[in-house]
């Protein structure tokens, strides 16, 4: 593996952020353009600052869209090459947009299911993803911790909810030799495997630095 | 001398027992890169077969290497070869110690220190540039580390960077450490300074380490392609330990703690580490939050800032305020990072006062030990001095082998209830005279001499590994058979992180396996964890590049608990790093244009040095039998569960067998004893050690 990248120019800053203001003709259409690279840069921004922008924060200042331009901006500014990070995805009943320099696809996944209070849909698919892809079982103080944010009660009131629904009849608890719980989903991993993970996650881990 | 670049090109030799000094020329150890590479090839040609590491004619090399005190990142390691007393055979071992020392070695002028002999006096070395001498250290003999350092400090200036032994080292034990800049430390030669009467040595630079010419531009790119691109955190984790908006993936075991809200909290003012994204060059030295890492979230408000080596971005020492300390009469700060730690707090046998593991308790505990540790030069043998106290004292040994005085005279209700006084009486007696200073020993020699039996060799939680009895380090849990090969390789604990950093960097399965692949050839070179497949062949090139990469690090020298760059942190790179690295920044220092595979081979010289050494100390070629033996508990883990099932690191004897054969055979040995063939070694030069084996009928 060997990599000769950096030796490649990188662009400076001020390129980078060139053709975000070169389109700022005075003209009628140019005005629309205008907006659309105000709308992306916008989203940028929030971004930046790790907030999902939800469609109809656009109605507010500063962009303050109407109603009726809000889709047909947002697919133009999908058809915007120099905006190709920004990803829209449709939520039960709104629509986010971020930029994905900014915020991955998974961080923007899990914040979506917490802006939809999809409570269990968010604990049980998080826990799946963990079980099939590192493969490890979940700590559920994952849960305490940004963009969940779920206080450690809330967190058990919904667990033992989630624990009656069929739905998630695959998500099992295991506990390490220090009573920490962990979370699991029997369709990625097995009993005895999520345990032993979670011993060595817990406890094991620590005595082999 | 004018052209050599990256070394210096010199190494300093001093006789105690004729109190000669003098140096030669580096250059003709340079196909063995430095560290060591050096150290290895002086104590197999100077070391007569049979000698002991206490023994006068035993000699100690502290070396570095080109890289050592240039600006290449996490640079600053120290490497010193000599016979290890821990070892049945007193093989060959080096310790490491980070610090500052590597690099005033090379601004004084010397790639390496030959210490040879013995002085019948307390005696320490004062290194000031050229001018180099052999001081009386009367007036030292018998002071903690500490207090070692603070004296010679007086004497050379504040600036001058004093490497010491404490009193473990002075009563030479087996367990003694030596610690340069208050608490970096190397462990398990410190006896043999001891022995020679060699109390410190305090060093004074002014030189420069050169680059080779022009090569200053290409420098300072590939340095900033590295610290944008290609670094993490300490271990290289890549990705951090919750989630966090900028990152794919996260780890709660990644060292990658920084996060928003986070502080280094007796920082005045308080600093946040925020958010550390990847591709945030100023931010590399905020990533590795280590103290609420080792400590606990409790350690947040006591940390004052992140230090660590010369020349390391990194920064994996925390630096704590710890006024709870005055009540033992120690400053209220402490400095240390991983075992230094944890070893403490595996003394403490019921557990902690106040009921919690990352508790108020703890954490006095763990700053009070590893203080009391590095003052007295103490080496917790990668943790298992805590863990033969453990067996020692409940399997009723203890109380059997100590003297009745002895035994009654240690304040073993302090242990009992959790008290952190415990670590005074546990460490001030571990430096006594007495029965129990033994557990100093390390464990071939506490167990001839306490007869520990089979119930300590083959329980699983004592982690002793064969007949070699050093501790295991990253073994069977650590990639299955990869981590069991690499511990075999080492007559220590195998101080290889090369494996575990990448099976550690946080990244998904698939992804880890799809690098692998092609680094060493396919997939299957690494299991998912505690999931682990039969032997292949990928796994003995994993293995072997793993032990390979390690002698590189310990010899250009370079910090394997950072090092290799086997993934990045870098989305748009697919989380490749560039395992080329290396070779280019021995390129730009030496002005030797040497390319990844030429490097490759260098370190696989130096490994097969080892192991020669090791064959010479042993007097035997039969490693296979005699040295590359396997613990019991790696196969007898788990009673009910079959090898190759889910959920156990349980491995099979036939299959380690083969294992170690795949290996022999990738390095070109004999595949029946594991010991290098003629044509092994000269394919890489080593024609005279060939020879050498040869007259002592040590050739397979
Ligand atoms: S990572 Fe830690 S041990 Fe390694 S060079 Fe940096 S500070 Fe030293």
């Amino acid at each position: 593996m060997n990599n000769e990248s950096y030796k490649n120019d990188e662009l400076t800053d001020e390129e980078l952020t060139k053709s975000d203001y070169n389109s700022g003709e005075e003209d009628g259409i140019e005005e629309v353009q205008d907006k659309v690279v105000l709308l992306g840069c916008f989203i940028r921004d929030k971004s930046y600052e790790g907030i999902l922008t939800n469609a109809e924060d656009l109605l507010d200042e500063p962009l303050s869209l109407e109603v009726d331009e809000i889709l047909t901006m947002i697919d133009d500014l999908q058809t915007r090459e120099e905006f190709s990070d920004i990803c829209v995805r449709k939520g039960k009943e709104k629509i986010y947009l971020f930029s994905e320099n900014h915020i991955t696809n998974n961080y923007a996944k899990m914040m979506i299911s917490v802006e939809e209070r999809d409570l269990f849909k968010m604990i049980a698919e998080t826990v799946r993803e963990e079980s099939k892809i590192y493969p490890r079982p979940t700590d559920v103080r994952l849960f305490t911790k940004a963009p969940f944010k779920l206080s450690k009660e809330e967190f058990y009131q919904i667990y033992e909810q989630l624990k009656k629904n069929e739905e998630y009849n695959d998500i099992q608890e295991t506990r390490a030799s220090n009573n920490a719980m962990y979370l699991y989903s029997d369709r990625f991993m097995k009993k005895v495997h999520a345990a032993s993970l979670t011993e060595w996650i817990e406890v094991e881990a620590e005595q082999n630095p | 001398m004018a052209n050599i670049t990256g070394w210096q090109g010199s190494l300093l030799r001093v006789n105690l027992t004729t109190g000669n000094i003098k140096t030669e020329d580096t250059m003709k150890y340079k196909d063995l890169i430095g560290g060591a590479g050096i150290g290895y090839k002086i104590i197999f040609d100077e070391v007569p077969q049979g000698t002991k590491a206490f023994d006068e004619a035993n000699k100690v090399v502290i070396a570095v290497g080109p890289l050592t005190g240039t600006a290449a990142p996490c640079s600053g390691r120290t490497n010193i070869t000599s016979l290890g007393p821990t070892n049945p055979y007193h093989a060959i071992t080096d310790s490491h110690m980070g610090g500052n020392f590597g690099a005033w070695l090379k601004f004084a002028g010397y790639d390496g220190i030959i210490i040879e002999g013995a002085s019948k006096t307390p005696v320490w070395l004062k290194i000031e540039d050229d001018k180099v001498s052999i001081e009386d250290a009367s007036s030292l003999w018998g002071k903690g580390t500490i207090d070692t350092e603070h004296a010679i400090n007086e004497i050379m200036g504040k600036e001058a960077c004093v490497a010491s032994i404490g009193p473990a080292g002075e009563k030479q034990k087996n367990l003694a450490s030596i610690v340069n800049s208050v608490n970096h430390s190397a462990g398990g030669h410190g006896g043999i300074l001891g022995a020679k009467k060699l109390k410190a040595i305090g060093i004074l630079g002014k030189r420069s380490v050169h680059l080779a010419d022009e090569n200053a531009q290409e420098w300072l790119k590939l340095n900033e392609y590295m610290m944008k691109d290609i670094i993490g955190a300490n271990n290289q984790h890549v990705v951090p330990s919750t989630p966090q908006p900028w990152a794919e993936y996260h780890n709660p075991g990644s060292r990658w703690t920084a996060q928003l809200g986070l502080f280094w909290g007796a920082a005045n003012p308080p600093v946040e580490t925020g958010e550390c994204a990847a591709g945030d060059k100023n931010k590399v030295g905020l990533r590795t939050q280590k103290a609420v890492f080792d400590l606990g979230p409790i350690a947040e408000e006591r940390t004052v800032k992140m230090g660590g080596c010369y020349s390391c971005p990194i920064r994996c020492q925390s630096n704590m305020y710890m006024p709870e300390l005055e009540k033992y009469g120690l400053t209220p700060y402490a400095t240390s990072t991983c075992i230094n730690y944890s070893s403490p707090a595996s003394a403490m046998l019921k557990g902690f006062a106040d009921g919690d593991t990352k508790g108020m308790d703890a954490m006095i505990v763990k700053c009070l030990g590893s203080r009391l540790a590095d003052d007295y030069g103490i080496w917790s043998n990668y943790g298992q001095l805590g863990r033969d106290f453990k067996f020692a004292y409940t399997s009723g040994k203890l109380k059997e082998v100590l003297p009745k005085e002895e035994y009654n005279s240690i304040n073993f209700d302090l242990m009992e209830k959790g008290d952190p006084a415990w670590m005074v009486e546990y460490y001030g007696n571990l430096i006594k005279d007495g029965e129990f200073s033994h557990l100093l020993d390390g464990p071939y020699w506490l167990d001839q001499r306490w007869n520990f039996g089979k119930e300590y060799w083959d329980g699983y939680g004592y982690n002793v590994w064969s007949k070699m009895a050093y501790p295991k380090h990253h073994s069977n849990e650590a990639g299955a058979q990869v981590g069991a090969l690499i511990n075999v390789m080492f007559n220590r604990d195998a101080n290889s992180h090369t494996h575990m950093n990448f099976i550690g960097a946080g990244l998904p399965i698939e992804l880890l396996k799809e690098i692998a692949g092609e680094v060493w050839g396919s997939p299957d070179a690494l299991d998912a964890p505690k999931n682990y497949t039969p032997m292949n062949e990928y796994k003995a090139k994993f293995a072997k590049w793993s032990i390979d990469r390690n002698f590189l690090h310990d010899s250009i020298t370079l910090c394997n608990w950072v090092w290799p760059m086997t993934v990045s942190p870098s989305k748009s790179r697919n989380y490749r790093g560039d395992t080329a690295l290396e070779s280019k920044f021995f390129s730009l220092a030496t002005g030797i244009e040497t390319s990844e595979k030429d490097l490759d081979l260098m370190s696989e010289r130096i490994a097969t040095l080892h192991r020669a050494a090791t064959i010479k100390n042993m007097n035997t070629i039969d490693m296979r039998n005699e040295h590359d033996t396997i613990p019991n508990w790696v196969f007898d883990v788990d009673p009910d569960m079959k090898p190759f099932t889910e959920g156990t690191v349980k491995l099979d004897r036939d299959d380690m067998q083969l294992a170690l054969t795949m290996l022999y055979k990738e390095y070109g040995w004999d595949e029946k004893t594991g010991a290098p063939t003629r044509a092994a070694l000269e394919r890489l030069g080593l024609k005279d050690v060939a020879d050498e084996l040869e007259k002592l009928n040590l050739l397979p």
